[in-house]
């Protein structure tokens, strides 16, 4: 109420009083759930009809009537499936909602329209499942080819006790399950960027210093040996790479190993989350927000969404992550955005906990439509980085060195559980060219260090406006520099 | 010792009970909902002491609770006075289904569902194991259990203490240390209410045991906070650090007959605090050798009220009910469906065979839906029926005499496709053997009101002309055949062209149209 106050408003003309807040351009919205239904959300998806269906751990699948109604309120939830067994995908296509659950991809459809699923048919379930609680498996949505991607994580941190345990798989069109990818640990989520190239994050554990996204390239391995043994059921992808070695570095180990690819992006474990989830890219075409293209990635500990952009730097993907939003009331697990710009996520605290407190969410997300001062993208160059902005910069603070400082370090590359951040390395930055229009910088740094995570703080620099950035981190992950 | 079935609160008036209901120990029996059992299956009572009963029926059926002496030599629990009970036949009834019997020793009333009542037991002398029941005609076998009527034990014969005072997050050094204070405790219970302190304490109790007779005995340990056990000079309990009294931690060890010392090791650092001892011996329940009494133990049955925990999943509407998670006795693919008149079963989706048959209520989703949700959970309800060992139910047999298939962790001719679900929500399942398409159903029918609860099962096999001979185990066991079809010792089956290979009851499944359905019918028997 307080900036009805006309002495408040005179105030803040003449400085800006608070320094922005993520919720000024990014308001939190929680769908409301009167007759208090657990939404362990696990999954989200929507369709071209504009229907919103979350699908949870406890194996409901919900729809929310109404789901882009201006006011929240009158969004409604209503029940159109139950009994499936721990729920985290969902994917729409034509008149068939695809549910990932535990033991198997399931097509739900509502044969006699009375909005409730009749039809539950086992579209794959080609994977094996223990009965140990941890083998989850996270399903994507649809990908350019019609193809729906699965994550199958390990028998726990370690070691696979049954099939494809710690692999990604992948259902064609015509019914086929591909073995597709080895090496997965502990998956949270799959998304595609906007080449429709596929994406899954993996958490921090053994083989994994830190969580990371992780490119689903096909035929390749991610990092992780525990469940190699299956290649003895497949030759889909080609014969079993050697075990990497313990205590080594990423960089070391793709010299010796041709299909191990490394993270795409580093989500320093601690700095920016403890658990990757979700992955959405925004092709809405500004309708989210400045962020075209960029790829944004929840967090189940943090509760919070990381905004990554990537490149492709001599055939390797690679990128940045920087801080987008936190605050959310449970840990993210599942998010959909849809066509005209409103994200969905929701997720659960159990079982491993969440900052937020509450034991499940489900939530709607829009951009205000005021742009935020933020580090739009940051690129590798030969000697350096690129950045640019989302507003114009003032220049004196812009071109001043002393505004930013850089570290940057790898983490051992090992079997024993996560890894410390090594070899840490302060690069120094010798220059910042401010471009014509004020949008970028050049930032001339030395040394560049092949595989480390080049971690930019920008505290001194201000817009036009005289306002610092919402987020001052970025991370990058240099995997490769490029040539000059 | 006689049957009371008064109001606890004229009681003491008549028979000079103490005159305080309320101080009387307090029991409550539950019965929950569709499990036809009752949630304590052993209360423990001193010999000649006074307990208030309280049994609360959460059923949907009548029940009774009726105590009786044990037969001598012959441990029945109480079936035998059940009996007695369901011979009463149509006189039953009005009797409450007590039969006149000098067995009985206490009873309630025929208690309605979600109803209660309450009564007075005069706990009998003799210490021993006496079973109570419902005598309801077929409800014994599964609601028994046990009054045990043991002695208390002794205290310790000597108690004394050392007070220190520091702050500590783990227990001290005692011997480094010089004592606050020390002397006898006079009635040689265990306390630290030794001078006031609430804060910065520690206390090493050292007492003497006399141990009656030589045998097993447990010693039970809770503290805020830290605390260590030692008898005889050896460790036997080490709880330390900082921690709330909650975590009671048992121990077994055996003993001689004679005196032992005993040496307990005690601090608090902040916030609450408390001690627990106690230890129960072959000849004695539960002693506490603390004055603080645990609040688990205070009341123990006010404080299990297992029957209402959990998170009960249960057909709502008419409709059946899924439950896909991991179930006992069933591949982790299991399908649990709860019908709505209280047949309940569970579809094995990687072996293609019901693993399991219940009555009552359906699952409890507890374990599965708190925390990480590990392990398998059991069915909620009662008379667990398998009709075959785990494995595939059907097969086709190369040969006559060829072994059934075992199970195997991945049945692998074997292909899952799904269910398709019918106006009431009942599923029928789709799988694929071969060149054979299946859809299997299950229809439950009878009442548990009724005690008559059965279903039929129905195989639809869809072939292409000329496939081969498909076979159905229809059930396994010692299988004796009767005029309408198979019994054994828990079931019974109907199936047309059934017939029995050694145990087996098979039922071939030929295609000479393409198409072939089988129907069978299955009963519990009591």
């Amino acid at each position: 109420m307080r900036f009805l106050l006309p002495s408040l408003l005179l105030t803040a003309a003449v400085s800006p009083a608070a320094d922005p807040k993520e919720s000024d351009y990014y308001p939190i919205q929680n769908v409301p759930n009167p007759a208090n239904l657990v939404l362990e959300v696990g999954a989200i998806t929507h369709t071209p009809e504009g229907r919103v269906f979350a699908a949870t751990r406890r194996g409901d699948v919900f729809e929310i009537q109404h789901p882009f109604a201006p006011d929240i309120a009158q969004a409604k939830l209503s029940l159109f499936a139950s009994g499936l067994h721990e729920c985290l995908g969902l994917a729409w296509n034509k008149d068939s909602l695809y549910v990932t659950q535990r033991p198997e991809v399931t097509r739900l459809v509502d044969e006699n329209h009375d909005g409730r699923a009749d039809l539950f048919e086992t579209v794959s379930d080609a994977w094996g499942i223990s009965g140990d609680y941890h083998e989850y498996a996270f399903g994507s949505e649809f990908d350019r080819d019609g193809n729906l991607w699965l994550t199958l994580c390990l028998t726990g941190s370690f070691s696979s006790a049954t099939d494809y345990r710690g692999w990604a798989l992948r259902v064609t069109p015509d019914g086929k399950t591909l073995p597709s990818v080895s090496g997965v640990r502990s998956p949270g989520g799959i998304g595609f960027n906007a080449l429709g190239d596929a994406f899954y994050t993996d958490n921090q554990g053994p083989w994994n210093g830190s969580s990371s996204l992780k490119w689903l390239k096909p035929g390749s391995f991610a990092g992780h040996p525990g469940g190699n043994d299956w290649f003895k059921l497949t030759q889909e992808i080609g014969p079993r790479p050697p075990d990497p070695n313990d205590n080594s570095r990423m960089v070391k180990e793709r010299e010796r190993l041709p299909t191990l690819v490394p993270p795409v992006v580093m989500l320093p474990h601690s700095r920016v989350g403890q658990g990757p989830t979700a992955i959405e890219c925004d092709t809405t075409n500004g309708k989210f927000g400045p962020f075209h293209h960029q790829l944004f990635v929840s967090d189940q500990c943090y509760s919070n969404i990381t905004r990554v952009s990537l490149e492709k730097v001599n055939g390797v993907y690679q990128g940045v992550a920087i801080p987008f939003l936190e605050g959310f009331s449970s840990g993210i697990i599942g998010m959909s955005l849809t066509p005209d710009g409103t994200l969905f996520a929701g997720g659960s605290d159990r079982g491993w906990g969440s900052r937020g407190g509450k034991p499940y969410n489900l939530d709607r997300l829009r951009w205000s439509g005021k742009t935020p001062f933020e580090i739009l993208d940051m690129k590798a160059a030969p000697d350096g980085f690129t950045l640019t902005f989302t507003a114009p910069l003032n220049p004196s603070t812009a071109a001043n060195p002393a505004s930013y400082a850089m570290e940057a370090w790898t983490w051992a590359y090992r079997a024993d559980y996560g890894g410390p951040e090594v070899d840490q390395v302060l690069p120094t930055i010798s220059s910042a060219q401010v471009s014509p229009d004020g949008l970028s910088v050049k930032l001339t740094v030395s040394p560049l260090t092949k595989g480390h995570v080049h971690y930019l703080k920008s505290p001194g620099i201000r817009s036009s406006q005289g306002l610092p950035l919402l987020h001052q981190d970025a991370y990058y992950t240099l995997n490769e520099i490029p040539s000059a | 010792m006689r049957l009371l079935r008064l109001s606890p609160f004229l009681l003491p008036a008549l028979l000079g009970l103490p005159l305080h209901a309320d101080d009387l120990r307090t029991v409550t029996i539950r019965t929950p909902a569709g499990q036809m059992k009752y949630d304590q299956a052993i209360i423990t009572a001193t010999p000649g002491s006074q307990l208030k009963l309280v049994f609360e029926n959460l059923d949907e059926m009548p029940h009774n609770f009726v105590l009786c002496r044990p037969l001598p030599d012959k441990p029945d629990k109480g079936l035998e006075l059940a009996q007695l009970a369901w011979q009463l036949g149509p006189l039953g009834m009005e009797k409450a289904w007590i039969p006149d019997s000098p067995r009985v020793l206490a009873h309630t009333g025929m208690v309605p569902p979600h109803q209660k009542e309450s009564l007075v037991i005069q706990v009998p002398q003799e210490p021993g194991s006496y079973p109570y029941v419902c005598t309801f005609p077929g409800h014994a076998m599964a609601m028994n259990g046990e009054l045990r009527v043991l002695q208390e034990g002794p205290r310790f014969s000597s108690l004394n203490y050392q007070l220190f005072l520091g702050d500590w997050q783990t227990l001290p050094d005692f011997a480094a240390l010089t004592p606050h204070r020390s002397g006898a405790i006079p009635d040689r219970l265990l306390t630290i209410e030794l001078e006031g302190l609430s804060q910065h304490f520690a206390v090493r109790y050292d007492a003497t045991l006399e141990v009656p007779a030589d045998g097993e005995y447990t010693f039970f340990l809770a503290s805020d906070d830290g605390s260590a056990l030692f008898i005889d000079g050896q460790s036997l309990i080490a709880h330390d650090g900082i921690h709330p009294a909650n975590d009671l931690r048992s121990h077994k060890l055996q003993l001689k007959a004679g005196s032992h010392p005993v040496r307990l090791d005690y601090f608090e650092g902040t916030g609450e605090e408390q001690l627990y001892l106690a230890w129960s011996g072959p000849a004695f329940s539960e002693t506490p050798l603390s004055r603080w009494i645990h609040p688990s133990r205070a009341h123990p049955a006010e404080n299990a009220a297992s029957a209402t925990v959990g998170i009960p999943l249960a057909p709502a509407n008419g409709e059946a009910i899924i439950y896909r998670n991991f179930i006992t006795e069933t591949s982790p693919r299991g399908i649990a469906v709860g019908y709505p008149n209280g047949v309940n079963l569970c579809f094995d989706a990687d072996q293609m065979a019901p693993s399991l048959f219940w009555q009552g209520a359906f699952i409890d989703a507890q374990r599965h839906w708190t925390g990480r949700g590990e392990g398998a959970q059991s069915p909620l309800g009662y008379n667990l029926l398998r009709i075959a060992p785990p494995g595939p139910a059907l097969a086709f047999l190369p040969e006559p005499t060829s072994p059934w298939p075992a199970k195997t962790a991945r049945a692998e001719a074997l292909h899952f496709k799904g269910y398709h679900l019918d106006a009431q929500r009942f599923p029928t399942f789709r799988y694929q053997i071969g060149s054979v398409t299946v859809a299997e159903s299950y229809q439950p029918l009878g009442s548990a009101a009724h005690n008559d609860l059965h279903f039929t099962r129905t195989l639809h096999c869809q072939a292409p002309p000329g496939a081969p001979t498909l076979h159905l185990r229809a059930a396994v066991g010692p299988l004796h055949p009767d005029p309408t079809g198979w019994a054994a010792p828990s079931f019974h089956v109907a199936a047309d062209h059934a017939f029995l290979r050694g145990e087996e009851l098979l039922v071939p499944l030929a295609f000479p149209q393409g198409s072939t359905t089988a129907t069978l019918t299955y009963h519990w028997t009591p």
